[in-house]
């Protein structure tokens, strides 16, 4: 008997210790230590690509006519202690710009861009590899130390398999013609990663309809994947158009309204759009005189916008049109830096949207005001601008902006204003153990 | 021409504390042919006994030994020119023929100074004691000429002239014993008769045993019984064998002498080894003091040389044919072992029966056990046979937790003997037994890097191989053991341990089962073989005190691989010595060893205030690898499940609770069961309070965090539940084993159909379950467990190993690029090292470990470099970081690096890129320490813990050392101890003054040290100790 009262207490004893075990208060263990460190890379200087070339070579046929090439080319480099390299150039200064004008020829146009410091992580959004259109991706190494650039290509169907890596001299240029690496891709989205400092990149988006000119014009990078964005300056008059691109690296759904001078303008059928992975998708833009395009998205995402401004053809057939393109970048909202610009010659206007109420005005580089407004959040406005080229402005905190630049006959372009305070990009330090990944 | 009559003088010499004088005197009384003068020598304070018929007595006081009371008689009593002295112990007692015939054998061989009977014993005279002795050729062992209890048959009858016979009660011719002086005093007794009979042939005399003369010898002297002991022989042992080297002295060469003394030494350290192992441990000072006796006694030995040399007539060769050599003394020993052997036998031997039984079972056994060791490899092999082919083509392997595994020997002979870690830049540690733990593997052929892969890739197989053999204390089912084996070797935390590579919860669930087996047969609790109508064979189970050291040497081995076992354990200890009777004390030595080990560990616990929660953390610290995990609720541990266990690729409607937890849940059942049966209650209550406290310790381990990685920057982690869960699985299979232990004979008729039918049912859905979950853990494409994984043995480039092999000692960064940022480690040798223990960073507020410099300041220059800022290396060169390694595929990081002028690259390979660090203006290159004299710097040639800076001219200057400062780093030069100075970076750092000569430094923690002996002692002992040397046979015959 007593054994078998033995053999139950301890039985009950287990049970009891499963009961109580549970009550035990439990320690928590802390997340292991993470320094976050903010490391201000040594500031380099900017830079821009140089020329426009044309895609195929300069084909010369003896008639100027027929040929590719122009004679009426105008290039202006614009900023403080240039120094080429490559084709292009570096500067010293905060802001510096070139403008390029192409009056004939198959890159007939307007090709403005802004120089800017070398990153590690960016993305263009913009470009087409479709026949009769070239992406010429431009890398330039103001630093130095030699890079390596990883550029990932994203088109209509994804993330594409092809790949590109560009090596990079310090000081040096490298061109990446696109189609060379993913053909008949009719909308990109481009990432380069580069090690060391950074690189700049600059894409150049050239098409031609039959034998006229379609457009050329430079894509800047735009704001790092975000998940909200404004894409200002894309009002179009007449003719012209506008078309949105969107890529969601990991998928996103996005909503979009279009910001017109007065406020929201109608646009049907964009409030929930579904972006898949990787995948670059198409949103054409209503014509407003003067817009911007808000981006809502649950996940981040890139945007940019092209401008198509078309223009009668001089010579050729009736049917034959001819235009120019713009590319405009998306902005990120409200990050609370202001940015500068350096202007060209033929700038016409400031594109400017403002996320809140309140007056706006840009500042030359003596602090005097060159242009104001008092907006309402979700507006734009248009400032005419007469300045002479290489002037710099800076524009308020916070609002989004470009400046366009509009020449005879049809030719437009758009410069982007950049952060000229360095900007100092967050590490994450951690400790782990090191062994060999298996094979 | 033989005399016509002999005189012989009796004399009987008693200390008066001898029950058996009454019978000597009544021995003398009896005689056929009496003594002529009978003299008793007793003190005059006792009592005296009657004095037989017709006997005279001449009754005296006694002297303050054996010679001198003999002295005292002879002194009155004149030499007759025939007369023989009859010496007579108050122990002995002639059989009544015995004078009659040595004097009548005195009459024949006149030339014998001794005539000597045969001893025989007092209670059985047909029994030998003794007939005659000899020596070795070295003369330090005495050599009995009969076995001690030989039964007399007259095989010895025709032996005549030996080297020497106890005086005892044996015919001394008057003249030889005056001329000699009767025994040597330096004897104390023990040894005396061999040199006197050894000083008789030397002087020209012979000494005669007369084997048909016999007298009873109760051998009190032999036994201690005057001094009232209880050990018997043992307790005159150290007296005896310290008389055996003293004869060794007097008789050996001059030159003897000094190796004869070292010898002693030598001797008494090996026989204390084997005292050990044969838990004879009182034995073990006995033997040590001989050799100190030996040396007090030394100061008589040149008069006794003296003496022998003045009376000697013959040359020392005419005793050398009764002197035996080395062939004859191991024969010698032999049959004493054979004879022990042989009566062990007679006394335990089976009938032809149970014999026949017991081949049967043992056949079973057998192959059960074949068959167990072969499906437990074949499962090791299903799960884990990549790991072991990797292995065997030199790969290692590696993980998050497990770190790399091919670290060399002198890295973990570092590690546990300078009590110094070198993780990170190196901190104070609070033992080294894990390292202790992992020397001998790594010592093997193949080292650590072999034998680690072995244990984690057949951990199956060795934890079911131990629980067989464990289980087998609870039942001699072949059936029940197997199935019992295969539930503890797959149980579900054991295997999640193997697949983390947590080695230590590994070690102790492979260990725990033969700590419990130990303790058992420690405690003569175990089973024995099942034989006839519910028998068991041997009937009584002795406690085995060499059981007991393997329990105590298991637990030493549990404790160090999982420190939060000792407290549950050592109450087992206690617990279970509580019940064991007489074993009571083999039972509670077994948790010494264990104790000692975890004693630095018990005194920061202590330290840190008993009963608070940072003592518990500290004993609930984990040694070696340790991985964050989620803390579960108590039934999963008794279920050992982690918090999500993973399903079946092929049944994704079974929830992995189910398919992992089955054996957990048959094997709780099957401990339901034997609660409900009632069968073996004290082994069922026992298991189901060990499980209770495994219960208890699992959760109390999760519930604390063990690994705050404040000094090493690990990520910090609660205790694992695993083997407070192995507690648990070992508790339930216990009480299930022991409960099923000859259920299949039980009952009768309907009862014993159903019991067996119910029991074959039960058995084949354990081995259902079993199989199932083999096959669910090896399903192919099933997500692992954990993240151990085969790698090539090299971690790092070449050329940054090589840098820490050199003298220099350089440290390694390696870097590693992130999606947001950089990790980083610092090494000291080819990748992360774990397994050579955690410094345990929980005594750290104990320790008082400065941080200068360390962690916090590390990540910044990481992120300086990160981000290619400058000023980053001066830095790592003051810490003694000379190779800076991108880690392969971390383009980002090595941009960067390329970037920095003052970093050279040294290599780039598949395995990373390598960056050489220098000094800020110096050519020398980076070192572990250095003596700066004014920018004029000399690199030490170092280890991990010490190091030596060779002279130098110069002023004065700085010894720095690139590790934390601590109170126990010493520099000394010249034998002078160097000041130490602060370092503004914390490192160690003493100054040097102008011409001192070679600077030494090294880490020295007296306490570390001080237990690390103790800990080799205990352990070295258990470990002697549980070698089962005569064990079960002596018990039986001695006691």
């Amino acid at each position: 008997m007593i054994r078998r009262i033995v053999v139950l207490a301890a039985a009950a004893g287990a049970v009891l210790a499963v009961v109580t075990a549970a009550r035990l208060p439990a320690e928590q263990a802390p997340e292991a230590d993470v320094t976050v460190a903010e490391v201000t890379p040594a500031v380099q200087p900017i830079a821009c690509p140089g020329p426009v070339e044309i895609p195929v070579g300069e084909i010369e046929s003896g008639d100027p006519e027929l040929g590719s090439g122009s004679e009426d080319r105008a290039y202006a480099t614009l900023g403080d202690g240039v120094a080429p390299v490559g084709a292009g150039y570096l500067a010293g200064g905060d802001v510096a710009a070139s403008l390029e004008r192409v009056g004939s020829g198959d890159v007939a146009g307007l090709s403005a861009t802004s120089c800017v410091a070398p990153v590690r992580d960016q993305w263009l959004v913009g470009g087409s590899t479709a026949l009769g259109a070239s992406a010429r991706l431009v890398l330039t190494n103001p630093s130095d130390a030699s890079t390596e650039a990883t550029v990932t290509i994203y088109g209509g169907l994804g993330e594409l398999e092809e790949h590109a890596v560009v090596s990079i001299a310090p000081g040096g240029q490298q061109d990446l013609l696109l189609e060379g690496v993913a053909a008949e891709v009719p909308a990109l989205a481009i990432r380069v990663v580069a090690t060391g400092a950074g690189v700049v990149a600059h894409l150049q988006d050239s098409r031609l309809a039959g034998f006229q000119a379609a457009g050329t014009d430079w894509v800047a990078r735009g704001a790092t994947p975000a998940t909200s964005l404004v894409v200002p300056g894309v009002g179009v008059e007449g003719d012209a158009s506008a078309v949105l691109r969107l890529l969601a690296p990991d998928g996103a759904t996005a909503s979009l309204a279009l910001a017109g001078e007065d406020g929201a303008v109608d646009w049907g059928g964009v409030s929930a759009l579904v972006l898949e992975p990787g995948v670059v998708t198409e949103v054409e833009v209503p014509a407003v005189a003067a817009g911007a395009v808000e981006i809502e998205a649950d996940a981040p995402v890139v945007a940019g916008a092209m401008l198509t401004v078309p223009r009668p053809v001089e010579d050729g057939p009736a049917d034959a049109e001819a235009a120019d393109l713009a590319w405009i970048a998306a902005q990120p909202v409200e990050d609370g830096f202001p940015r500068s610009l350096m202007l060209t010659e033929h700038a016409a206007s400031i594109e400017v949207h403002a996320s809140t109420s309140g007056g706006v005005s840009f500042r030359d580089a003596s602090g005097e005001t060159v242009a104001s407004a008092v907006l309402r959040a979700g507006t734009v406005a248009s400032l005419p601008l007469d300045l002479p080229a290489g002037t710099e402005i800076t524009g308020p905190a916070d609002v989004a902006w470009v400046v366009t630049v509009v020449d005879e006959p049809g030719f437009v372009s758009t410069l982007a204003p950049r952060r000229t305070d360095v900007e100092s990009t967050e590490v994450r330090v951690a400790q782990r153990p090191y062994v060999r990944e298996g094979s | 021409m033989s005399p016509a009559r002999l005189l012989v003088r009796a004399i009987v010499v008693s200390d008066g504390r001898t029950t058996h004088l009454a019978d000597v005197l009544a021995s003398i009384a009896a005689q056929t042919l009496r003594p002529d003068i009978v003299h008793v020598a007793l003190p005059l304070d006792a009592p005296r006994p009657p004095t037989p018929d017709g006997l005279v007595i001449d009754w005296r006081d006694t002297a303050r030994s054996y010679t001198r009371s003999i002295g005292l008689i002879l002194a009155e009593h004149p030499a007759h020119p025939q007369e023989y002295l009859w010496l007579l112990h108050d122990d002995t007692a002639a059989l009544p023929e015995a004078l009659a015939q040595l004097v009548a054998t005195a009459k024949k061989r006149t030339a014998a100074a001794v005539v000597a009977p045969a001893h025989v014993r007092w209670d059985d005279p047909t029994r030998l004691v003794n007939l005659g002795v000899t020596t070795t050729r070295v003369g330090a062992r005495r050599i009995d000429l009969v076995e001690q209890d030989d039964i007399n048959q007259g095989q010895y009858d025709e032996r005549d002239d030996v080297l020497a016979a106890s005086i005892a009660a044996a015919l001394v011719r008057r003249d030889v014993w005056d001329a000699f002086g009767g025994l040597e005093p330096a004897y104390r007794g023990y040894g005396d008769s061999l040199h006197f009979c050894r000083r008789a042939w030397r002087a020209g005399h012979d000494v005669v045993i007369v084997p048909s003369a016999k007298v009873r010898h109760s051998q009190d002297g032999l036994r201690g019984v005057r001094q009232r002991s209880s050990r018997g022989t043992d307790a005159t042992y150290g007296l005896r064998r310290t008389g055996e080297w003293v004869h060794a002295l007097a008789w050996s060469r001059p030159l003897m002498v000094p190796v004869l003394l070292l010898w002693t030494f030598l001797s008494a350290a090996t026989r204390a080894v084997l005292r050990i192992a044969q838990n004879e441990s009182r034995m073990v000072g006995a033997d040590l003091a001989v050799p100190w006796r030996v040396l007090a006694r030394l100061p008589k030995v040149p008069g006794m040389r003296a003496r022998i040399r003045r009376g000697s007539t013959r040359p020392a060769t005419a005793v050398a044919p009764f002197l035996v050599g080395t062939r004859a003394v191991i024969s010698h020993v032999r049959s004493r072992e054979l004879h022990a052997y042989d009566r062990w036998r007679a006394q335990s031997a089976p009938s032809d029966m149970v014999r026949f039984e017991l081949e049967r079972a043992a056949a079973r056994r057998r192959t059960g056990l074949g068959i167990v060791v072969v499906l437990a490899i074949a499962a090791s092999v299903a799960l884990h046979g990549t790991w072991l082919s990797a292995i065997a083509s030199g790969r290692m392997l590696a993980g998050r937790a497990l770190g790399v595994t091919d670290v060399p020997v002198d890295a973990l002979w570092e590690r546990t003997w300078s009590g110094w870690s070198t993780t990170g830049f190196g901190s104070p540690a609070l033992d080294g037994s894990f390292s202790a733990l992992l020397l001998p593997l790594a010592a093997l052929p193949g080292g650590l890097r072999v034998w680690i892969g072995v244990l984690l890739g057949m951990g199956v197989a060795l934890a079911t191989a131990s629980a067989w053999f464990a289980l087998g204390a609870a039942t001699r089912s072949v059936w029940a053991r197997g199935l019992g084996a295969f539930a503890y070797g797959l149980w579900p935390l054991h295997l999640q341990a193997i697949a983390d590579g947590r080695v230590g919860p590994v070690i102790a669930h492979v260990m725990l089962p033969w700590f419990a087996m130990g303790l058992a047969r420690a405690a003569g609790w175990h089973r024995g073989e099942a034989v006839g109508g519910g028998e068991e064979f041997p009937a009584r189970r002795l406690p085995s005190p060499s059981a007991a050291m393997g329990a105590a040497f298991s637990l030493a081995v549990v404790v160090v691989a999982a420190p939060v076992l000792l407290l549950p354990l050592v109450l087992v200890v206690l617990v279970a010595g509580a019940f064991a009777g007489t074993a009571r004390w083999r039972v509670w030595s077994a948790a010494v060893p264990a104790l000692v080990v975890s004693g630095p560990a018990l005194v920061a616990a202590w330290t840190a205030g008993p009963l608070t929660a940072d003592a518990w953390a500290i004993l609930a610290r984990e040694n070696g690898p340790a991985l964050v995990s989620e803390a579960v609720e108590p039934w999963r541990i008794v279920l050992g499940l982690t918090a999500e266990p993973l399903g079946t690729p092929g049944l994704p409607g079974l929830p992995g609770t189910v398919v992992v937890g089955a054996i957990g849940l048959a094997v709780v059942l099957a401990a339901a069961v034997a609660v409900g049966s009632g069968r073996a209650p004290w082994a069922v209550a026992g298991g189901m309070l060990v499980a209770a406290l495994g219960v208890v310790t699992a959760a109390a381990a999760q519930s604390t965090v063990v690994v705050t990685g404040a000094v090493t920057g690990e990520a910090p982690a609660n205790g694992f539940a695993g083997p407070g869960s192995t507690l648990v699985v070992a508790g339930l299979l216990g009480a299930a084993a022991a409960a099923s232990s000859r259920l299949w004979t039980r009952g009768e008729g309907r009862g014993r159909a159903a019991v067996r039918t119910s029991t074959s049912v039960a058995a084949v859905l354990m081995a259902g379950v079993i199989v199932a979950t083999v096959v669910v853990e090896a399903w192919p494409g099933r997500e692992e467990r954990g993240d151990v994984h085969p790698v090539e043995a090299t971690v790092l480039p070449l050329v940054a190993a090589l840098e820490q092999e050199l003298s220099t000692r350089q440290r390694v960064l390696v870097l590693t690029d992130t999606d947001e940022g950089v990790d980083y480690t610092v090494l000291e040798s080819d990748g992360t090292v774990v397994l050579d223990g955690r410094a345990q960073p929980a005594v750290d507020a104990l320790v008082t470990v400065p941080q200068g410099a360390t962690a916090a300041t590390l990540a910044d220059t990481v992120a300086t470099l990160a981000g290619a800022g400058a000023d980053a290396t001066p830095l790592l060169a003051d810490w003694g970081v000379g190779v800076i390694v991108a880690a392969p595929g971390s383009t980002m990081i090595a941009s960067s690096l390329s970037q920095l002028p003052e970093l050279d690259l040294i290599g780039a390979s598949e395995v990373g890129t390598s960056y050489r660090v220098s000094r800020a203006g110096s050519d020398v290159p980076v070192s572990r320490a250095w003596v700066d004299r004014g920018g004029d710097i000399v690199p030490a040639d170092a280890d991990s813990w010490s190091g030596a800076i060779a002279r130098t001219a110069g002023g004065d200057g700085t010894l720095v050392i690139a590790a934390p400062a601590d109170e126990r780093w010493i520099a000394e030069s010249g034998g002078v101890a160097l000041a130490s100075v602060d370092d503004a970076l914390g490192r160690a750092a003493f100054s040097v003054p102008a011409g001192a000569g070679e600077v030494t430094y090294r880490y020295e923690d007296h306490d570390h040290r001080l237990w690390w002996w103790a800990a080799l002692v205990t352990v070295a002992w258990a470990v002697v100790g549980m070698i089962p040397l005569h064990d079960r046979r002596f018990q039986a015959v001695r006691r």
